[in-house]
This record gives C-alpha cells, structure tokens and sequence, in this order.
C-alpha cells in the first residue's frame, strides 16, 4: 500500500512538473562579447572605450498570457561610462516590458515600454543589428537607447494585396535627444507605414515611412522624419547558403526653438550585407551625418563587416570603422564580437 | 438611398483591395506543399488551398517574409505539420497577420502532427550541443503515407466542424483518398522489396518514417549534426560507412546543398539520386501519390546495377 502511495505521489508530481513546465514563458538570453581598439578612445569613460568589454547581456522572458494577450519582457545588463570620473559600471535596466492582442481583427494593439515603430533600425535589439554599432545617425539623433519609450501603439493590417501596414503610437515624450524629457505628462505621436512587395519569389522591395512629433525642452514642438528602403534577394533553392539585401534609410529631425527658428539635423546611411556561404557574410556601410543646412555634412563614416555564423546561435564578427568629424583627427577603430544567444529566442522579424 | 450607395460602394471597393472576400470557398493555408496536396484532396471544390511554402524550400529555415500575414489574414483555416518543423518563423507570421480565427487555441489553427504517433522523440534532457533536434519527435512524417491517411481523416473532421453543410463532402473526400492510397501502399511496398535496398544513406533525416514504413535503414546522414553543415572529417567517415556496409546510394533532398553527396560520388562512385521530400519540390511531382511514388521509384534506380 505504501508503495502504491508513493507511486502515486510520484505520478503526482511529475504530471504537476510537466504542467508547470509547459505553463512556462520562453526564456533566453543574448551575451555580446567585445573587443574594440582605435585611436581614439583610449579613456573607460569614452562612449566606445578600446579593450575587452561587455557589450551587452540581455534576457528575455515571452509568453501568451490568455487567449487575448502576449506578454514580452526584455531586460539588458550593459557597461555604461561611469559619472564624474568614476569607472564604467554595469546598468541594469527594462529593455522593453509590453503585452499585446492576439485577438483582435486586422489589428495589433500593444502597451507598455517598447522600441517605437519607426524606420528600419529602431527596433532591432543590439544583439540582432547588421553590423556591431548602430547608424549613425540613430546614435546622434536619437541617442544611445534609440526611440524606446512607454506607451500605446495600434497596428493596423490594410486589407490589401501586398503587405501594408499603418502604425498609430502615443509615447512618453521622454527622449533626451528630441523631447523635454522633464516634463511628466508629454505625448509624443509618432505614425509608421510600412510596404512590402514581392518583386519574384525570390526578391521583395520594402517602403517605410515615419513621422513623429512632441514637446521639446524649448517649449516648442520637435518633428520626426524616416524613409527607409531595402532590396532583399534570397534564392528559394538553397536559400540558406546565400542572399543579398541593400537598404538605405534618412532620418531627420527638426527641433523648431523658441521664436529663432528651426535646428535641423539629419542622417543617411546605405548598407550593403551579403552571405556568401552558408556561415559567412560580408558587409559594407556608408554615413552621412549633417546640421543646419543639407551641406553642413558634420560627420562621415564608412564600415566594413566580415561575419561567420556558427549556427543561428552563435556569431563571431570583426568590424572596420573610419570616421572623420568636422575638426576631428580621422578616426579608425576595429570591433570583434561574439554574439551568443541561449534558451528558447523568439523568431526575428523579416 | 445615399446609405445604400455608401454601403456599395465601400463593398466593392473592400472587393478589389482584397479580393478573397469575393470568394465563398474555404480558404485553407499551408506551411507546405504537402499539407496543401493533402487538404486539396479532403477540401475539394469546397476548399480554396494555398502552401506558404514552396515546394523547393526547406521547411525548417524559412524567412517570416510579411508577404505570408498577407496570406495569413485572409485564411479560414491554418495547417501546420507541428512537432516544432515551423518553429523558426512560423509564430511572427501568425502574430503579424492579425486573424483571430488561425490563432492557436481557435478552430482554425490545425496542428496535423497531433494525428500521429511521432518517431525519433528524444529521451532525457534536450541539449542544442546534439545539433538542431525537435524535441517532440522528428516531424517530416508526410512521407509515411499510412500516418497520411490518420492526418487526411483529422483535416476531413476540422474541416466538417468549420464548415458544416460540408461535412459529407469531406468525409467522402477523405475517405475517397485513404482508399487510394491503401491501394498504392501494397503495390509501393512490393516495389520498394524488389529492389532490394535495405541501405542508404541521406543528407538529413527527413525519411525516418518512409524508412520504417518500407523497411528501408538508413545508416547515416551527410549533416554532422541536424541542421549542421557537413564537415570533411564527418564525409570521411561516412565514405568509410558506404564502402563498409556496401551502401548502394545517397539519398539527397533537393532543397539541400548536393556538394557533399558529389564529394562522396566522386570519391566511392556511389550513386546520389536527387529526392523530393515535398510536393512540387521537383517536376513531375503535383500530387501526395506522385510524391510517393517518384521515392519508391528512386529506390528502384538506387538498386539497380549501373
């Protein structure tokens, strides 16, 4: 009898385990290994200091949460440049926290601290970017973090032949680059379309664009402008031994000031990634950072990527980088990466 | 009367941009050819049936193009193989299209692996060091054409259950397809003994169930490991394996990369014979039947005397 109850108990507890189990959200984890050295960042407290560092780690929690919702949560453990003169430390912080609809017709609805929609580059976590850094006109316009704030946004799905999408977002107007962020109760509105076509079956064209505005810290309004394009080409045959994608993308932004006009700045980036073999890549990037006027170019960058993937969850990759700003000594810096991801990641989009 | 004009108007127009909505029939979508050969044979002329897929494709390493929500927002129903085969891509394109009625958990979301009963399930703790395995069993079953027949009675059922008036048809249909393929299945398996292939080897192992249905054993793959390219030292060892155990062909799926197989054929001289493993994956090949049938028949060329 004994041995029937503790059979029992036993059974008991592995169905309970295998529920429990099974109730779990996905859990992952991306771990960027870097090694950077140029000539021009030689202090820890530079915002791309020479050595070994770590980029970033990040982990990610994913799960339906009912039949009417899924839940995302991302959490990012990064070095950041310590204040006052004191050593870089690590920052631990909500990458993006957000439920969204899963029933609702032609629409997704999503809440929370999210990367906004908008262009190509803002919502592609670190580990996942195409080359090590972000454009750089992300980096001067928008700051470190990109557009990544609280909110609500609404994505609708137009019912027509080809891909066409229409994104409606309410955001905290919290970002230190474009908006007051002291100021609590600011929306920011940004709107985001985006097109996609299938030129063949093998080759497909995609349109975004968007458009932001919101309080500035000079009691005026800031604008948001974003075009971004991109060819992709990848065989059916044998489509993980080779593709080609092409994308190039302009962001502006126009900080109207208090009765003195507007402060323009912008930025354009064109980057070319090929897979050449089924484990590698090679990449290609050219910048253009300007102020004032569109002749004002302020800063130029070129770049140049060579990557093999181990498996989808494993990367090592060495980057090239010159860039010259106005007065500045022309800068070059080489990157290595080893970009590592575990658990059960969700899929990335298109 | 203006309302009524209005309502015309914003009809046709809804029309034109999509055009589904003109159409009465059933829309069925795939995640491949096969299930699309499959659901086209129990929908009939009820069903409108598209694949995301090509047949040329491989299924496991498919990009989640947003072409395919299009696809997928106008969908009746969804069929998936399942046992984790869509698991790279499938979930943002079901997420993107924004069609409550194909979400897992509703009617329209069909999971045809929950008809069979899975082989190669892993025993123990799951680890990716063993490459890229499917934790719930190997899921390239639609070459067994007996656990066919069990997924065509599954689909006949959803089918029914979504569309009621249909329910005969379906039945019929399903039953009507089962009935062929026993057929066919006696005279495969006399083929497939005929040649006399008890050996072969593959790039992956998309043939554990047409293998165990037809008492064919394969005795390795040109993969490492599932989902790892082939290395010189793993071709090495697998040459050693054909020339050993005799084996008298490779068996390459078309969607793989053929350079390995051409390195052991030119370094053993045994024969590659080029495989679909889905409908429409090579010419010639538009039905379930002729997918089976050109396999048996590569058996018979593996074992005939060059």
């Amino acid at each position: 009898m004994r041995g029937f109850l503790a059979a029992l108990i036993c059974l008991v507890i592995s169905e309970l385990s295998v529920l429990a189990q099974s109730m779990n959200p996905d859990v992952s984890a991306n771990g960027l290994l870097l090694y950077r050295k140029g000539n021009h960042s030689s202090s820890v407290n530079s915002d791309k200091p020479n050595g070994f560092s770590i980029q970033e780690i990040e982990t990610q929690l994913s799960s339906t949460v009912d039949p009417y919702f899924k839940a995302n949560f991302m959490f990012s453990f990064e070095m950041q440049p310590g204040e006052n003169g004191k050593s870089p430390e690590f920052h631990f912080s909500p990458e993006e926290a957000f439920v969204e609809t899963l029933s609702l017709p032609m629409v997704t609805v999503r809440a929370g601290k999210f990367k906004a929609f908008l262009g190509r580059h803002n919502q592609i976590h670190t580990h996942a970017r195409p080359f090590i850094d972000q454009p750089l006109a992300y980096d001067k316009i928008l700051g470190d973090e990109g557009l990544n704030e609280v909110g609500i946004s609404a994505a609708y799905l137009v019912p027509s032949p080809w891909y066409f999408e229409i994104v409606a977002q309410g955001l905290s107007a919290r970002n230190n680059n474009l908006f007051d962020k002291d100021s609590a109760d600011d929306i920011a509105g940004v709107f985001f379309v985006k097109n996609l076509w299938d030129l063949t079956d093998s080759t497909s064209f995609e349109l975004d664009g968007t458009y932001g505005i919101g309080n500035n810290a000079q009691a005026s309004k800031t604008q948001l402008f974003d075009a971004a394009a991109t060819v992709k080409w990848r065989p059916l045959a044998y489509s993980s031994e080779q593709s080609v994608a092409w994308t190039t993308e302009w962001l502006h932004a126009m900080h109207q000031m208090d009765g003195t006009g507007a402060h323009n700045e912008a930025g354009v980036s064109s980057w070319l990634q090929f897979q050449f073999l089924k484990n590698w890549w090679l990449e290609s990037r050219g910048e253009l950072y300007m102020t004032g006027a569109y002749d004002n170019v302020q800063t130029k960058k070129a770049s140049g990527l060579i990557g093999y993937i181990f498996t989808e969850y494993s990367a090592l990759r060495a980057q090239y980088d010159a860039q010259k700003e106005q007065a500045k000594k022309l800068e070059h810096r080489v990157s290595l990466q080893l970009n590592i991801s575990i658990g059960a990641h969700p899929a990335h989009a298109y | 009367m203006k309302n009524f004009y209005f309502i015309l108007i914003f009809a046709l127009v809804s029309m034109v941009l999509n055009p589904s909505m003109a159409n009465a029939k059933l829309r069925i979508l795939t995640t491949t050819t096969t299930l699309a050969g499959i659901a086209r044979e129990v929908g009939g002329d009820r069903a409108a049936v598209e694949s995301l897929t090509k047949g040329s494709q491989e299924p496991h390493s498919i990009e989640a193009k947003p072409s395919y929500m299009v696809k997928a927002r106008d969908a009746d129903v969804l069929i998936l193989s399942g046992l984790d085969l869509e698991i790279g891509w499938l979930s943002n394109i079901l997420q993107g299209a924004r069609n409550p009625k194909i979400q897992k958990g509703h009617s329209g979301y069909l999971e045809a692996s929950q008809f069979i009963d899975p082989l190669d399930v892993p025993q123990g703790k799951v680890d990716r060091a063993e490459g890229d395995i499917h934790p719930f069993g190997n899921p390239h079953f639609q070459l067994d054409p007996v656990r066919v027949q069990k997924v065509a009675l599954g689909i006949a059922k959803r089918l029914a259950e979504i569309d009621p008036s249909g329910k005969s048809v379906y039945d019929q249909n399903a039953a009507s397809f089962n009935t062929k393929i026993s057929r066919d299945i006696d005279r495969w398996k006399k083929e497939v003994t005929a040649s006399k292939v008890v050996t072969v080897v593959t790039y992956h192992r998309s043939f554990a169930y047409f293998f165990d249905r037809f008492g064919v054993t394969s005795v390795g793959e040109l993969e490492d490991k599932p989902g790892i390219q082939p290395s010189p030292n793993h071709l090495l060892d697998i040459m050693k394996i054909i020339r050993e155990k005799k084996v008298p062909c490779i068996l390459q799926e078309s969607f793989f990369p053929p350079k390995g197989a051409e390195r052991i054929h030119d370094e053993t001289g045994v024969k590659v014979i080029n495989v679909a493993t889905e409908v429409d994956a090579l010419p010639g090949i538009s039905t379930y039947e002729d997918l089976i049938q050109k396999l048996v028949d590569s058996i018979s060329e593996c074992g005939r005397k060059s």
